[in-house]
This record gives structure tokens, sequence and C-alpha cells, in this order.
């Protein structure tokens, strides 16, 4: 188990401070997630414009 | 065999699934729990308290509470005790944390710190609210441990062995999973169109907000994976629970989503401050456009309803002046269906990012790609948990509508004790939190995020999205 025990993680909250944690440049791997989800939700969002007015062309 | 009764991220789920099953018996008419104590807002103190289920258990409500204690130290002990802690100072510990906390949450239901709408500021006879929500109370929390960890240290230590903020946010995500499930089976009744649509409208919310927030808070502010990603969720997600289910999934230190929470909160307030009286301002030929607007852009729950409810009346007054009578609620229930698809969805985002961090983004450079075995050690059990109590509410409410009422009063039950436990974390965070160092580096950068996407794009983007999928509707004439 790589869990770690509730006593280490307890103290691991005393650090608290997002800026007192070392910079890490963007990682390849989250550029791509960026991106992906970007291009997914764009992509989506056309699909579901046409079917949205396909299916509801009117108001209630 | 051990091992499922030996870490936190296990009994949360055996807790969070012990309390959903007692809630169960509902569905066949019998209230277990009926007596867990119910916070009213109030004016009056000696009306603040009283039990879920009053019907089934003629108790008082100062009675319900003790129960409710008792209920929550017995369960949390068991766990405690498994565990190896020392369940002495367990229940010592806790029982203080119990009482602080659960004071903090009376007085965040106080009418004045609480009301956030038009009808109840009338009601409680009020001519001003700070508007906070009950969920003001976690604040109070927050507040309140900051003070006793930072200026009462020795007092602090003497609670350690209780304070499991992580613990406590996991079991109370289980639980959440059951309350979004009926949830869920509600919304079957709604009209077609605004369900389609406002089931679309998430769809930005989960791939373009997040994306963008995650890009901006770790390329121009620097801050880490793991605040970014509870940040992203927090900011674009859904506030408070998408915080914490995505710190749960990444396994981040649980002061992280706490600290974001905390902000959520505070600009839930100013968005229901500013956004109702702007969208009836310049979208009052838009109704359906500034209803779903409220669902996508305010973040707690509390307040995206209360932004749908001003919005519906500011937009139907300003119709009714041109002589156009819309229905009531149309709005509002616009609001509350993009409110709630968001809300469903998190724990499939949970999920998602779970995985995408332990299989990619926590992976070290050369390192392997990592076994299925290794996946699920690492995999945040109490998402399971969640996900087995949203899919058996989900599957009651689909099966049989009939249902629906004893599915309402299991979840009126269960969700008490969700409350209780987030209202636990939110002080344990504080207890354990360096007051000094989030206030002079921390929070104020957060805040400066936050503000810079949330006036920046994500107001906009939203404005757009609603304006593409509710644009031209309008609610039905009153007959």
């Amino acid at each position: 188990m790589t869990q770690q025990p509730a006593a280490s993680s307890q103290a691991a909250e005393q650090v608290v401070v997002p800026e007192a944690e070392p910079y890490e440049p963007l990682l390849p791997i989250e550029k791509k997630l960026i991106v992906t989800s970007l291009v997914l939700g764009v992509v989506l969002l056309l699909i579901l414009i046409v079917v949205s007015y396909t299916l509801f062309p009117g108001s209630f | 065999m051990k091992k499922f009764f030996s870490t936190e991220d296990w009994w949360a789920v055996w807790i969070g699934l012990f309390v959903f099953v007692l809630s169960l018996f509902n569905l066949a008419g019998i209230s277990l729990m009926g007596w867990a104590v119910k916070t009213n807002v109030w004016m009056d103190l000696s009306k603040a308290l009283g039990v879920v289920n009053p019907t089934s258990w003629a108790v008082p409500g100062f009675v319900g509470l003790i129960l409710t204690y008792l209920f929550m130290l017995v369960i949390t002990g068991v766990g405690a005790k498994v565990m190896g802690w020392n369940l002495q100072k367990y229940a010592i510990g806790f029982t203080f944390i119990f009482w602080i906390a659960y004071g903090c949450w009376l007085l965040g239901s106080f009418a004045p710190l609480a009301v956030n709408t038009p009808a109840d500021m009338k009601k409680f006879g009020l001519d001003f609210s700070l508007r906070l929500t009950a969920e003001g109370g976690f604040i109070i929390a927050l507040l309140v441990g900051l003070v006793i960890g930072n200026f009462f240290k020795g007092f602090a230590g003497f609670l350690k062995e209780a304070t499991r903020p992580e613990w406590f946010i996991k079991t109370a995500i289980v639980i959440l999973g059951a309350a979004l499930g009926v949830k869920a089976a509600q919304q079957t009744g709604m009209a077609t169109a605004v369900l389609f649509r406002g089931l679309c409208a998430i769809v930005e919310a989960y791939l373009i907000y997040w994306a963008l927030v995650y890009f901006v808070s770790r390329h121009f502010f620097k801050f880490s994976k793991e605040w970014s990603a509870c940040l992203a969720s927090g900011i674009s997600v859904c506030g408070v629970s998408a915080a914490i289910a995505t710190a749960g999934a990444i396994k981040a230190r649980a002061v992280v989503p706490v600290m974001i929470s905390s902000l959520v909160v505070i600009f839930a307030v100013v968005e229901l401050l500013i956004l109702p009286a702007l969208a009836a301002e310049v979208l009052h030929t838009q109704p359906m456009v500034a209803g779903a607007w409220m669902g996508l852009a305010v973040k707690t729950d509390g307040a995206a309803v209360a932004s749908g409810a001003i919005t519906d009346a500011l937009i139907r007054g300003k119709a009714a002046e041109l002589g156009v009578m819309w229905q009531e609620g149309w709005m509002l229930m616009a609001s509350t269906t993009t409110k709630l698809f968001i809300d469903m969805f998190i724990g499939i985002w949970a999920f998602v990012l779970a995985i995408i961090w332990t299989t990619a983004i926590e992976r070290k450079p050369g390192e392997k790609a990592v076994g299925a075995i290794e996946i699920w050690n690492r995999f945040p059990k109490f998402v399971i948990g969640y996900f087995l109590a949203f899919l058996i509410m989900l599957g009651v409410g689909l099966s049989s509508p009939a249902l629906l009422k004893g599915a309402n009063a299991a979840i009126g039950e269960s969700e008490v004790f969700r409350v209780l436990f987030f209202v636990l974390t939110f002080f344990s965070i504080g207890l354990i939190s360096d007051f000094r160092k989030l206030w002079a580096e921390g929070i104020g950068k957060m805040a400066v995020v936050y503000a810079v996407c949330l006036f920046g794009f994500i107001l906009w983007i939203g404005l757009a999205i609603s304006f593409i999928f509710f644009n031209g509707l309008t609610p039905p004439l009153v007959k």
C-alpha cells in the first residue's frame, strides 16, 4: 500500500503555503491534459449545439 | 482482508456506507435516524434545533443533537479503535471538536448571517443580511479552528488524536453520493428541453473551465499541481464538494480544498449580490438564459439556487411591467438543473482525475507504466463508496417513482451527517493550519487567481454558453 499513515499526512498539513512549494514547470502530460480537455470541450460543444437545435427547435 | 480496515480511506467508505444503509430503511417507511439533529435558520435560538423526522421521533431538538453526537462518536470511535489509535484520547478530542464545530455551524445558521433571498428576509423581518447561506458556518468553523490552532496551541495539541480532516472529508463525500443519486433520479420529471440543454451546458464547466483555470493557475501564478487541480475544480466546477472530491482523488492534503472552499463561499456571496441584478438588467428578454447563467456561474449550491430565485423574481417583475406574465419557477429550474448536473458529475470527474494522476501526472520520469494493482493501491477508495451510494439511489429513484418519497426521507437523514462531517473537517483544518503563513503568503494569491478566472472568463463563457443553449426559450405564460 502506498497510502500514507495518518500521522505523517497530518504532519504534512503544517506546510500549507502554496508559494512555499518549489515551482515545477508544466509537464508535457499536463499540457496534453489541458489541450485534450479544451479540444474535447469545443468539439462536444459544437456537436451538442447541433443536436440540441435539431431535437428542440422551438421553445416550450 | 486486514487492509480493508487499516486505513482512513477504507474507514471513510465503511462509515459512509453504514450511514447510507441505515438511511435506506426509509424506503420501507422505517426511520432509524430520524432523531438526527436538524439545524434551522434562526432568529430565536430556541427554534434553531429540530430533528429530521419529528413524526417518527418525537424528541426535542437538543436531545436529537446529543444523540447525533453519540452516534458519530461511536461510529468514528469504532474506526479509531480498529486503526489502532488511542481511543480514550480520540473520544475526548472528538467530543471537544464536535461541540465547538457544531456551535460554529449553529452560529452560521443565524438569520442575519445566512438568509439570502428577499422572501426569507421578509420572513425573518430583516433589512440586512450577510447572505452567506448556512454554508457560512463552514467559514466560521475554519476561523475558530484557526484561532485555537494558532493562539491556543496547547489545547489544539490536546485535540490532536481526533483532528482528522481527511477522514472526515472522505466520509462526507461517500454520504454525498446518495443525495446526488436521488437528485439525479428526480430530474427525469423536468421539462425535457431544459434537462437536455442543462446537460449540454455542463460540458463547458468540466472540459473548458477546468482546463483554463488549471492552466492559468499553473502557468501564470506558478501554483503546484496539487493546488492548481483543486483550485480549478473549486472555481470552475462546483465549489466546495468539487474541491474536496478532487483533493481526495489526487491525494492532496486536506488543507488545500478547505482553503479553496472558503474562498468559494466568499466569492459566491459576491456573485449572489451582483449577478442576479446584472441578469435582470441585461437579460430580461432572455429569461432562461439568465436562469442557466446563474447555475453555471455561481459556485455553491445554496448561492446558485438563491441567485436563480432572485433572478426569477426580478425578471418576472420586469416582464409584468410590460404586461407579460411568465409562470414562476422556470428560470429557477434552469439554474437548479444546470447546477445539479454539474454536481452529479463530480464523482466521474474525480474518478477521471484519479486515473490521470495515478497513471501519468505523478509518474516519475523513466518510471514504467503503473500496473493495474498499483493503480488500485493508489486509487482513493472513498470514490468507490461515493459511486456505490450514488448508483444505488439513482437506481432506486429510476426504478420506481413511488420510492422517491422514501429516498428523499433517506437523504434527509444521511445529509445531516454529511454536513456535520464537512463542519468537522473545516474546524479540524483550522486546528492544524498556520494562520500567519496562510494569510501572509497563500490565500491572498489564491484569491487573485479566483478573481482573475471568475471575472476574466468564467462568467462570460458561462453567459455565452447559456445564450447558445437557452436563447429564445421563455417560460410559459400564466393561464
